[in-house]
């Protein structure tokens, strides 16, 4: 970690205010701020009036991982000559272990988190929490999808009846 | 109370509703996914609904699939999302015989029929649709049993007829308007075109197996996205599941003659193997099953003859799994929300 204190460093505004001081390429790991970066060259202080200090604090802890792991990958490539497949594999997995930690979330984290990714542009991020929305989902009914999303039904009795009456194989997990 | 509304799942932007909703590998997941509120259900639409992969459709025969008749209710299941269900069968197709498996409607027969011009049509059951004609053979290569007999009919693309043809103890497969028939034992395999009938070429048959202790029991032509390939399985005797049966697959080539060229690997291709029939599938079509380790390319999925169980071979492990299944006798069924259309 000598390196930071060469490294440029970005102010990062949270929505109520709060600062994160993170290196440039940990920011940068965000495309919508790399873009920023890359038209502007000199910002330092970057408003993020979309994103709570909780949740993006969060997302720089993804980015911060997931940077060490790549540049810690690159170090062995470097000292090595070329990388270890084992190792190589044996991080993968580390850092899915890491990523699915880091998803043991309540859903409604989880919906900030998704809409943060989604605003900051966090390719790896997005891809983690739509996935892990999209397996809550597996295997439930409607309504236990509602429990688990806190989702109001708003389909009327008749509604709700003509969709189950067109595929209603599609409907016998139990409510 | 703004704070709230950010939070509300049923409020997700658009397009984020839709990055999930693509992420969702089971058909079922996906309907229900759209049931839950009005938004989801106006902006999921059925239409992009996942293709799912093949489930495994009860059958009510002695032994097997073959003597199914369609009955009010029939159950499935799938291997893959583990779903189970169950199909209601509409008055007028109960009682008739069905042969499966097809790309996602069922071959119904009226039971002691003559005519098969008349009395043969296609039904999906999950969308209860029933089509006199089909399409185009390549996609509904189905043999029909006539009167007991060991004789196929087919579908004649150019005159939209279906004709029959007298071949005995073979399985039938159409494959780019020809027709090519395998005996059971895979000794035989013939070029026909639909429209006459008429014997254009034979393809010798691959070379004798060479393992003394094994038996062919049966062997099927498949067209793939990749050509014409032949399945036959081998059985022997052996206390161990995981070696009792294996498979060798060829290729049909056309270099100076047709021949059988053996392959090692049919990559990301799963083939489904049924007592009478074949089809494949790539598994690169299925996107979020395969990611999600669903199904395995390079696979055979096939119901043994002896229990007429699901297992899966390993093409390249060479290895024999057994696979979960709550019926007795089934076929494999590859569900499919499609609309037939008649005509070329």
């Amino acid at each position: 970690m000598a390196r930071s204190s060469t490294e440029n460093m970005i102010t990062l505004m949270s929505s109520d205010g709060e600062e994160f001081m993170v290196t440039e390429k940990v920011a940068r790991e965000c495309t919508t701020i790399r873009n920023m970066l890359e038209d502007d060259c000199v910002i330092t202080n970057i408003p993020l009036p979309n994103v709570t200090s909780d949740i993006l604090s969060m997302v720089i802890e993804y980015c911060m991982e997931h940077v060490a792991a790549a540049e810690k990958a690159a170090a062995e490539t470097a000292e090595k000559g070329s990388s270890s497949a084992p190792a190589a594999a044996k991080a993968n997995k580390d850092l899915e272990e890491w990523d699915k930690a880091f998803m043991n979330v309540d859903v409604y984290t989880l919906c900030d988190l998704i809409l943060a990714a989604n605003y900051l542009n966090v390719s790896g991020l997005l891809d983690l929490t739509i996935q892990t929305a999209a397996n809550l989902i597996k295997g439930k009914s409607p309504e236990q999808i509602r429990k688990t999303f806190h989702i109001q039904n708003d389909l009327s009795l008749e509604e709700e009846e003509k969709i189950r009456s067109q595929t209603p194989w599609a409907f016998e997990k139990s409510e | 109370m703004c704070e709230e509304k950010e939070r509300d799942w049923s409020d997700l932007l658009p397009e984020l509703i839709n990055v999930i909703s693509k992420r969702i590998p089971g058909l079922c997941d996906y309907i229900r996914f759209r049931a839950v509120c009005k938004r989801w259900h106006s902006l999921v639409p059925m239409s992009d609904a996942p293709q799912e992969l093949p489930w495994l459709l009860e059958g009510n025969g002695n032994n097997h699939a073959i003597t199914t008749h369609l009955q009010e209710k029939h159950r499935f299941f799938s291997l893959f999302t583990g779903e189970t269900g169950t199909i209601c069968v509409k008055p007028s197709c109960q009682g008739k015989s069905f042969r499966g498996p097809s790309q996602g409607h069922l071959l119904l027969l009226d039971v002691g029929y003559t005519n098969v011009r008349k009395k043969c049509h296609l039904f999906n059951p999950l969308t209860k649709e029933e089509v006199w004609v089909p399409p185009r053979p390549c996609i509904f290569d189905l043999p029909v049993h006539k009167d007991g007999f060991e004789s196929w009919a087919f579908f004649d693309v150019n005159t939209n007829e279906w004709i029959a043809a007298e071949r005995r103890t073979s399985h039938p497969c159409c494959y780019s308007t020809r027709m090519l028939i395998s005996s059971r034992r895979g000794t035989i395999a013939e070029l026909f075109p639909v429209s006459t009938g008429v014997k254009l070429a034979e393809i010798p048959p691959p070379p004798e197996e060479t393992q003394l202790d094994s038996q062919c029991v049966s062997s099927h032509l498949v067209g793939t996205d990749g050509g014409l390939r032949r399945v036959s399985m081998y059985s022997r005797c052996c206390s161990n599941t995981e070696h009792c049966f294996y498979f060798r697959i060829y290729q049909m080539e056309y270099e100076d003659c047709l021949s059988w060229e053996e392959l090692s690997s049919i990559g990301d291709r799963a083939l489904f193997v049924d007592v009478d029939e074949a089809f494949s599938i790539n598994t690169k079509s299925f996107p979020a099953a395969t990611s999600a380790g669903l199904v395995t390319p390079n696979s055979i999925y096939f119901l043994s003859p002896h229990d007429f169980k699901p297992y899966r071979y390993d093409i390249q492990q060479g290895f024999v799994q057994r696979l979960p299944c709550p019926f007795k006798t089934c076929t494999w069924f590859l569900p499919t929300l499609r609309t037939v259309t008649i005509g070329p």
